[in-house]
């Protein structure tokens, strides 16, 4: 069973990681906060009594269920915001319908102290072109991409977590790979 | 370039971008942690096999053994019984005196007339002492 501590020096671990995963997948910062901190909820009042080493597959499962889950309540809510919309006069205001994807890519706050303003700079536009691309990826893709390369899990932790052959995953991965490979390559970033 | 190092490259800024969050960003999520690792249960820690508690419960301060039990039980049954028998006993005396008397009425030749008295009555009993 794992200890607090070792469930607080996990999540510490993975937080951030996990932050930035969600917004890749919901494109919003407040929603990708509420969605980390949901899975963290769950994953502490569910699963702590399972050893610290089946933690990572276990929340990148959850956090996968609660990005789902959210998904899922954007749908309903979109179906009932278009239908009683419809019902509105057509000069009113729709807030949110149609969110614009380049409001994500505003930049955020650095710590770019010691290192030259041209490098930042540069480096700064390369992050964000390749979240931008990170995003536009299809989900699986995306899931894959990510669980597999970035959090480190292997093949079958990932075809786990995603509930899918591990042939799958590695169909996944590789698409997912060239598709960012060809992406940046087509924007002069060389990797 | 293979796919894991055109990965690796990849994960190497998102890591970069991990490690850029705002400060309020990093501020809810710490708070996230803190709250879900207060719902973390407390441990307890395993008792020793020094201080295990025994398979046997010892009985509790108060209870009556059962062989007490029995014994309150029983007195009363045996003091029935005991009044049953000095009952019988006390029926087959009396009855054994009339039937010795009756037995010396048939055998005497004494007149059954006599026997009406009640001064022949009491001679008869202190005869036999």
């Amino acid at each position: 069973m794992a200890t607090r501590q070792e469930i607080s020096d996990f999540l510490a671990s993975v937080e951030r990681r996990a932050f930035k995963q969600a917004v890749y997948a919901v494109r919003d910062d407040e929603a990708a906060l509420d969605i980390v901190q949901d899975a963290m909820l769950k994953l502490a009042d569910k699963y702590a009594d399972k050893p610290p080493a089946e933690l990572p597959p276990l929340f990148q499962r959850i956090l996968q269920n609660v990005i789902h889950d959210h998904f899922r309540r954007q749908k309903v809510r979109n179906l009932w915001t278009t239908l009683l919309s419809s019902l509105q006069p057509a000069s009113s205001d729709r807030d949110g319908a149609d969110s614009d994807p380049l409001e994500t890519l505003l930049p955020g706050e650095n710590n770019e102290m010691a290192e030259n303003a041209a490098n930042i700079v540069e480096s700064g536009q390369i992050v964000r072109i390749i979240e931008a691309e990170i995003q536009r990826l299809p989900n699986r893709q995306r899931e894959a991409f990510i669980m597999r390369y970035w959090q480190d899990m292997d093949v079958a932790e990932t075809a786990a977590a995603m509930g899918c052959s591990e042939g799958s995953v590695k169909t996944h991965c590789s698409r997912a790979t060239h598709t960012l490979a060809t992406a940046l390559r087509a924007k002069g970033i060389s990797l | 370039m293979n796919e894991q190092a055109q990965a690796s490259q990849i994960c190497r800024h998102l890591d970069q971008a991990a490690g850029q969050l705002s400060y309020r960003v990093q501020e809810r999520l710490a708070a996230a942690r803190a709250a879900a690792v207060g719902k973390v249960p407390v441990s307890e820690p395993e008792p020793s096999p020094l201080h295990s508690t025994p398979r046997e419960k010892p009985a509790p301060e108060g209870a009556t053994p059962w062989w007490l039990r029995l014994a309150a039980i029983a007195a009363p049954l045996l003091l029935v019984a005991g009044i049953f028998l000095v009952d019988v006993v006390h029926q087959e005396q009396s009855a054994a005196e009339l039937a010795e008397v009756d037995a010396a009425l048939l055998t005497d030749d004494v007149p059954l007339v006599a026997y009406a008295d009640h001064g022949f009555g009491v001679y008869i009993k202190n005869s036999r002492r």
